[in-house]
C-alpha cells in the first residue's frame, strides 16, 4: 500500500517535470537555436519479494536535448558558404548595377568621344566641332573618374565592414569563451547532467560566428568548445577568447587586411580566410573589384596612350605638332611612381618608377618589385611569376617587354625591400585632359607631298603617311626634293634621288622604274634604297607611294604641311583607334569594355545561381536539424494531453492508496 | 519526417517571398520592356548588345560622314557643270576667232569677252563650301587657292592633298579634289606632247667688221625660249657682250668662253618680266666661221617666228610619243634657193638632227612618234618647238588665247601667228574640258559609291536594330503570361500559408 502510494507519487512527480519540459518546449517554440527537450522517464528500481519483483514507479533519469551533433555541424558549414556566397553575391550585384545601366556606363561617351573625332575630321576647320570633341573628351574623362570613385566607394565600404565585422567577430568569441566558462562549471555542478540551454545557446553562438567567418569547433573533454579561423588560428580556446584586426596593406594603405592578433599585429590571414561574410567581402575584393578596376584602367591607359600617340604625330590650327591629348601618370616621359612597402628596411630610400610601353601587352594584373639582395626581382601577382627583363634601355629603365611597361630603380635597397607596381589600378581616377583649347587640336597630317606643276610624266605621289616617326621634328624641318632620273643609281637605273635632309649617297635614291612601277611602289623614308638596311632610323614610318610614269626631271617635294586648315588626316587616324585591336592586340576599346561588364556580368550571375544553390543546400541543413531539434506544437499539445492524463491517473493512485489506508483504518477503529 | 512548427512557417513565408521576386523582376522587365535588366541576367547577351550599340552608333556616323561628303561632292559637281559650260562658250569663241572673216576689231571684243569668262571662270575656281572652307584649295581651307601674282599669272596657293571621310567601316571616300587637278595640272598640247612657236636667232656681223667672221650657227641652251623675243645680243671678237631689251636697254653685259674662230658659248641670266627674279639661264651657243678681226662685232637678234605664213595645223601621235628630255625638239625650215623647195630639219635637245625632208603641204612631218601638220608656206629659218606636254592651266590657255585675238592683225604671217596660237589654245580648252569631265566622271562615281554604302550602312542599321531588339527587347506576350502564372503562383502560396498555419491541436483543446 505503501509502496503504490509512492508509486503513485513517483509518477505524480514526473509527470509534473514532463510537463515542466514540454510547457519549456512551448514557450521557446520561436527560439533561435533552441533544440526541444524530453524528460526521460524509466522504472524505479523494483523490490524484490519471495513472489517476484514488485515494480515501485517511475523516476526522469535525465532531461534530454533532442539533437544531432553532425545537422548542427552542416548547418554551421553551410551558414558559412552560403554567407560567403550571399555578401559576395550582394557586392557583385553592386557592381553588376553600376555597369547596367546603358547611359551611366563608359560605353556611351567613348561612343560620343569617337563622334566627336569622325566630327572634326569631316570638317576639320570648324572650331565648334572642335569644341565638340573638347566637351565629349572631358565627358569621358569625367565617367573615368564617376566610376573609379564607384569603386572607391565599394572598397571603403568593404573596409569598413571588415572592421565592424573583425569586431563582430571578437565579440561573439568573448560570449563563446563566457559559455565555455558556464559549461564547465555547470557539468561540474549537476554532476554530469548536461546543461541543455548552454548548449544550445553556444551552438547558437557559433552559428552566428559561421555567417562572419568559417570556423572549426572541436569540443573539449571538459564540454569546453575550442574555435579556429582561417588556418588554424585560435579563436576561443576554453573560456580564453583571442581576437583578430584589421591593419592597412604593407602596399596599398587603402586596402585593410586581417591579421590574428589585436591592433593590427600579428600574421596576415586574409588569404586563408574561406567562409562567412569576411570571406565574401575579401572574395569580392579580390576577384572582381581589384580586376574590375584592373580592365577599366587599362581600358585608360589604353585610350590616352593611344590617342596620345596619334595626337602628337599631327598638326593642330596653329601648325604646331599635337600635344598630350590626355594626361597620366605613367604615359611614356611621365613616369609613375611604385608604392613602397611600410615594411621596407632603412634607409628606405630606393624610389621605383614605371612607364608604359606598349599599351598591347599590358595586363590587368599587379606587380611587385622586390629586391633580394643582389637583385631586383619582379613577380605578377595574378599567377606569381617572375617576369624575365628585356634588359636595360638607353634610358636607363629596365624594360618588360611582356608586361608592356618598364621600370627604374634607384636609391640604396636592403634586402627584402618590395614595391607595388599595380600599373592600371588608379588609371581611371587619374585620367586628365591634356589640352584645352579647341585650336590645339590636331586634326591635320603634318606632311604633305606636291607634284611640281613643270613635271612632264604622268607620275603621282599620295600624301605622306606619318605612323611612327621617332624623331618627328627633324623629319619636318626637311623639305624634300625627289627628283626622277632614268640614271639615278648609276647608267640604266631609274629612280627618284632624294636632295635636302640627311639624305647622301649612296643611300639617297628610291629605286623607281617607270616601266615596271607605274602602278604604285611604296617606300619608307628610313631605307631609301629598299635594301632592307634601315639608313635613317629618324624617318621610320614616314612612307609614301610613288606611281605613273615620270620623265626625266619630274621633281616631288615632301615639306611640312603649313595652312592645311581643311586636313583632316590625322583625324581619321585618331577616328581609326576606335575600331582597332588595341588590347592584347585582339580587342578594340569598346571591347575591352564590353568585356570586362560581361564578366562582371557572368560573374554576378554565376553568383546569384550559387548563392541560390547553396541557399537550398542550408535549407535543407536547416530543415535536417530542425526535424530532431524543433519544436511542433502539435506534437507537444499531444505531450501535454499525454502528461496531464498521467498526472491524473498518478493522482488517481494515491486516491486509492488514499481509499484503502482507510478502508484499513476503519476495520481497525471498531 | 518531424517537421517543426518554425519550418512550417518558413518555408510558407520564404516560398511567398521567392515568388514576390521573381513577380517583381517580371514587373521591371513589364514596366521598362526590356529583357535585359542587369549584365548578369545575359552576360553574353550584355557584351552583344554593348557591341551592337557601338557599331549602330559607329554606322549612323557613317551616315552623317556619307551625307556631308555628298553636299560637297554635289556643289562641286555643280560648279563643274558651270566650267564645263563657260570653257564651251570660250570654244566658241575661238572657234570664231580663228576665221579669217573676223577684223580686228570683233577679235578685241571677242578678246574682251574672253577676258570677262576668266574672270568668272576664277571666281568658280574660288568657290567656298557651305562652311566658308574654299571648296578648291585642296586641304588649306582658309587659303584662297587661286590667285593672279604680280606677274599676272594664275598661281595655285591650294596644296595637293584630298579630304577623305570614312563612309563604311572600311571604307574612305574623297569629299573633293585639289584644285590643282581640276584647273591647273591639264596637259597642253595633245596631252603627250605640245608645240609652240619657237622663233629663231638672226645674226648679222656688223656692217664695218674688217675680218671675213661669219656666224655659222647660234642656239639657245637646248631650245629656244619665247620670251627672248625681241632681245639682243651684241658680241665682239674677243670676249665681251652686251645685251640689249626689247626697249633698247642694255640688261646684261659680260665676257664669253671659247675663241674665234670655233665654238663661243654667252651665258644668259635674264630678269624678263621685270619681277627681280631671273627667269632665264642659259646659254647661247654660237659658231664662228672664217677669221675675224679683234674689234669686230656680231649682232644676234632674237625674234618671235614664224615670219611666214606657216602655222601649226593638227598635232597627232604616231605611234608611240619618244620624249627628248629637257628641251624637247626643234622643227626648223629652211629654203637656200628662195623659189626651191623648203627643207625642213629636226633636231632634239642636244642638237643632233632625228630627221631631214623637204616639206610639202599636206603632208604631216613625222618624227618620234609625232605626226604634225603644217599649213600655210614657212619661210627660212621658221621655227617651231615639239616638247612633250607640260601642265597649263586653264587660266593660262585663256589668257593667251585673249592675248593672241587682242593683238592687231597686219599680214599674212601675223594671221599665221593667230591661227597657230587660236589653234593651240582650242586644243588646250578640249583638254581642259576633258580633264574636267573626267574630274566629274570621279565626282559622279563617288556619289554613286557613296549612294552604295548610304545603301549597305541603312540595311545594315535595320538588321542590327533587330538584333538589338531581339536580344534586348522584352517578348511581351511571355512576359504577361509570366506575370499571370507568378500571381496565380503567389496567391496560392499565400493562401497556403494562411491555411497551414491556421491548424493548431491547441485549437481543440478545450
Amino acid at each position: 500500500m505503501a509502496d503504490f502510494l509512492s508509486t503513485g507519487i513517483s509518477g505524480l512527480l514526473s509527470a509534473q517535470r514532463a510537463l515542466a519540459t514540454t510547457s519549456h518546449n512551448i514557450s521557446n517554440v520561436n527560439t533561435p537555436g533552441y533544440s526541444r527537450q524530453r524528460a526521460e522517464l524509466a522504472t524505479r528500481i523494483p523490490l524484490a519479494l519471495g513472489s517476484g519483483f514488485i515494480g515501485s514507479g517511475v523516476n526522469v533519469t535525465t532531461v534530454r536535448r533532442m539533437y544531432d551533433q553532425f545537422s548542427v555541424d552542416l548547418v554551421r558549414t553551410h551558414t558559412s558558404t552560403n554567407s560567403r556566397l550571399d555578401t559576395y553575391y550582394r557586392m557583385a550585384s553592386q557592381v553588376d548595377n553600376l555597369l547596367a545601366d546603358a547611359d551611366a556606363g563608359l560605353a556611351p561617351v567613348l561612343q560620343d568621344f569617337f563622334k566627336a573625332v569622325q566630327g572634326v575630321a569631316d570638317n576639320p576647320s570648324s572650331i565648334p566641332a572642335r569644341q565638340v570633341l573638347i566637351n565629349e573628351s572631358e565627358s569621358l574623362v569625367d565617367r573615368f573618374h564617376t566610376i573609379a570613385a564607384r569603386f572607391s566607394t565599394l572598397n571603403e565600404t568593404i573596409n569598413s565592414q571588415l572592421t565592424s565585422l573583425t569586431g563582430e567577430i571578437n565579440h561573439l568569441a568573448q560570449s563563446i569563451a563566457k559559455v565555455n566558462h558556464d559549461i564547465t562549471i555547470a557539468l561540474g555542478q549537476s554532476g554530469g547532467q548536461p546543461p541543455n540551454d548552454l548548449l544550445d545557446q553556444r551552438d547558437e553562438l557559433l552559428r552566428q560566428l559561421s555567417e562572419h567567418i568559417s570556423v572549426t569547433a572541436v569540443e573539449q573533454e571538459n564540454g569546453a568548445m575550442n574555435v579556429f579561423v582561417g588556418n588554424g588560428q585560435i579563436l576561443v580556446l576554453g573560456a580564453e577568447a583571442r581576437t583578430i584586426s584589421t591593419v592597412r596593406n604593407a602596399h596599398d594603405p587603402t586596402r585593410l587586411e586581417i591579421v590574428a592578433g589585436a591592433d593590427g599585429k600579428g600574421p596576415i590571414i586574409s588569404d586563408f580566410i574561406t567562409g562567412g561574410e569576411l570571406g565574401g567581402m575579401l572574395d569580392f575584393r579580390r576577384d572582381v573589384l581589384e580586376p574590375t578596376q584592373n580592365s577599366l584602367g587599362r581600358i585608360a591607359v589604353a585610350l590616352a596612350m593611344t590617342v596620345n600617340e596619334q595626337h602628337k604625330q599631327g598638326l593642330d590650327l596653329h601648325g604646331n605638332l599635337g600635344g598630350e591629348f590626355f594626361r597620366l601618370a605613367g604615359l611614356p616621359g611621365h613616369p609613375a611612381t611604385a608604392q613602397p612597402a611600410t615594411t621596407n628596411a632603412d634607409p628606405n630610400d630606393p624610389v621605383v618608377i614605371f612607364e608604359f610601353t606598349d599599351v598591347s601587352s599590358l595586363t590587368t594584373s599587379d606587380y611587385q618589385m622586390k629586391f633580394d639582395g643582389t637583385n631586383w626581382v619582379l613577380t605578377r601577382l595574378s599567377d606569381n611569376r617572375a617576369i624575365p627583363s628585356g634588359g636595360v634601355d638607353a634610358d636607363g629603365f629596365v624594360t618588360f617587354p611582356s608586361e608592356g611597361f618598364r621600370v627604374q630603380v634607384s636609391g640604396t635597397p636592403t634586402a627584402g625591400d618590395s614595391f607595388l607596381i599595380a600599373p592600371t589600378r588608379t588609371a581611371s581616377a587619374k585620367l586628365q585632359m591634356g589640352i584645352s583649347d579647341a585650336n590645339q587640336i590636331a586634326a591635320a597630317a603634318p606632311l604633305r607631298s606636291l607634284a611640281s606643276t613643270s613635271n612632264l610624266g604622268n607620275g603621282t605621289i599620295t600624301s605622306p603617311s606619318v605612323t611612327s616617326a621617332t624623331d618627328i621634328n627633324a623629319v619636318l624641318g626637311d623639305k624634300l626634293t625627289l627628283t626622277f632620273s632614268q640614271n639615278a643609281d648609276g647608267a640604266g637605273n631609274p629612280g627618284f634621288v632624294i636632295s635636302g635632309g640627311p639624305f647622301a649617297p649612296p643611300n639617297n635614291v628610291l629605286p623607281y622604274n617607270p616601266d615596271s612601277h607605274s602602278n604604285g611602289k611604296s617606300f619608307d623614308l628610313s631605307d631609301p634604297d629598299g635594301d632592307g638596311v634601315i639608313d635613317y632610323p629618324a624617318y621610320a614610318g614616314v612612307t609614301f607611294t610613288l606611281a605613273g610614269k615620270p620623265l626625266e626631271g619630274d621633281v616631288f617635294t615632301i615639306e611640312r604641311n603649313s595652312d592645311a586648315t581643311g586636313d583632316n588626316r590625322n583625324a581619321l587616324a585618331l577616328a581609326g583607334l576606335q575600331t582597332q585591336s588595341i588590347l592584347d592586340k585582339t580587342t578594340s576599346l569598346q571591347a575591352g569594355y564590353s568585356q570586362m561588364v560581361s564578366n562582371v556580368g557572368a560573374r554576378t550571375h554565376q553568383l546569384e545561381i550559387s548563392s541560390k544553390a547553396q541557399k537550398t543546400i542550408l535549407d535543407q541543413a536547416i530543415q535536417s536539424r530542425e526535424a530532431i531539434s524543433g519544436v511542433n506544437l502539435d506534437e507537444e499539445a499531444a505531450d501535454l494531453v499525454r502528461f496531464q492524463q498521467l498526472y491524473q491517473a498518478s493522482a488517481q493512485v494515491i486516491v486509492a492508496a488514499n481509499t484503502l489506508f482507510q478502508s484499513l483504518l476503519d476495520a481497525v477503529r471498531r | 519526417m518531424r517537421i517543426s512548427t518554425q519550418q512550417i512557417q518558413q518555408v510558407g513565408i520564404s516560398s511567398i517571398l521567392r515568388q514576390q521576386e521573381k513577380l517583381n523582376h517580371t514587373q521591371q522587365q513589364l514596366a521598362t520592356g526590356k529583357r535585359v535588366l542587369l549584365p548578369s541576367d545575359d552576360p553574353v547577351g550584355t557584351s552583344q548588345l554593348l557591341q551592337l550599340r557601338q557599331s549602330i552608333e559607329t554606322t549612323k556616323q557613317y551616315q552623317a560622314n556619307a551625307q556631308a561628303a555628298v553636299n560637297r561632292l554635289q556643289q562641286e559637281e555643280g560648279v563643274l557643270i558651270n566650267v564645263t559650260e563657260l570653257l564651251q562658250r570660250v570654244r566658241e569663241l575661238a572657234v570664231q576667232g580663228n576665221n579669217a572673216s573676223q577684223t580686228n576689231e570683233t577679235r578685241s571684243f571677242m578678246a574682251m569677252e574672253i577676258r570677262q569668262q576668266l574672270d568668272a571662270l576664277l571666281e568658280l575656281a574660288n568657290t567656298r563650301d557651305g562652311t566658308g572652307d574654299y571648296l578648291f584649295g585642296g586641304t588649306k581651307g582658309s587659303t584662297q587657292p587661286f590667285v593672279k601674282n604680280a606677274q599676272g599669272q594664275y598661281v595655285y596657293e591650294g596644296d595637293q592633298n584630298q579630304r577623305f571621310l570614312q563612309v563604311g567601316s572600311d571604307r574612305k571616300i574623297a569629299d573633293g579634289d585639289p584644285g590643282s587637278a581640276v584647273f591647273q595640272l591639264v596637259r597642253n598640247g595633245n596631252g603627250v606632247f605640245t608645240t609652240s612657236v619657237a622663233g629663231g636667232i638672226t645674226a648679222a656681223a656688223d656692217e664695218g667688221n674688217i675680218g671675213d667672221g661669219r656666224i655659222a650657227k647660234a642656239m639657245v641652251g637646248a631650245q629656244y625660249l619665247p620670251q627672248l623675243a625681241g632681245y639682243s645680243i651684241e658680241f665682239d671678237g674677243t670676249d665681251s657682250y652686251s645685251v640689249t631689251d626689247p626697249d633698247g636697254n642694255v640688261v646684261a653685259t659680260g665676257t664669253y668662253t671659247g675663241t674665234m674662230p670655233g665654238d663661243i658659248s654667252i651665258p644668259l641670266e635674264l630678269d624678263t618680266d621685270g619681277d627681280g627674279t631671273t627667269d632665264i639661264t642659259t646659254n647661247v651657243a654660237v659658231t664662228v666661221t672664217g677669221t675675224p678681226y679683234g674689234t669686230d662685232h656680231f649682232t644676234l637678234r632674237f625674234e618671235s617666228r614664224p615670219q611666214g605664213t606657216a602655222a601649226i595645223g593638227e598635232i597627232s601621235l604616231n605611234g608611240s610619243f619618244v620624249p627628248s628630255l629637257p628641251g624637247g625638239y626643234t622643227l626648223t625650215f629652211s629654203r637656200p634657193d628662195p623659189d626651191g623647195p623648203i627643207n625642213y630639219e629636226v633636231r632634239d635637245t642636244n642638237g643632233v638632227t632625228v630627221t631631214t625632208g623637204v616639206h610639202a603641204a599636206n603632208t604631216p612631218i613625222e618624227f618620234r612618234g609625232a605626226r604634225i601638220m603644217i599649213s600655210g608656206t614657212p619661210a627660212e629659218g621658221d621655227t617651231f618647238s615639239v616638247r612633250s606636254s607640260e601642265y597649263q592651266s586653264v587660266f593660262q590657255t585663256l589668257e593667251d588665247l585673249a592675248n593672241a585675238l587682242a593683238t592687231p592683225v597686219n599680214d599674212a604671217a601675223g594671221q599665221a601667228r593667230l591661227n597657230d596660237a587660236v589653234n593651240r589654245a582650242i586644243g588646250n580648252i578640249d583638254l581642259a574640258m576633258d580633264n574636267i569631265l573626267t574630274v566629274r566622271a570621279s565626282v559622279g562615281a563617288r556619289l554613286k559609291a557613296i549612294d552604295s554604302q548610304t545603301y549597305v550602312n541603312d540595311g545594315y542599321l535595320v538588321q542590327a536594330q533587330e538584333t538589338l531588339s531581339s536580344v534586348e527587347d522584352l517578348d511581351y506576350a511571355e512576359a504577361i503570361s509570366r506575370l499571370h502564372m507568378q500571381l496565380t503562383g503567389l496567391e496560392a502560396a499565400q493562401q497556403t500559408y494562411l491555411k497551414v498555419n491556421g491548424l493548431s491541436m491547441f485549437n481543440y483543446l478545450r
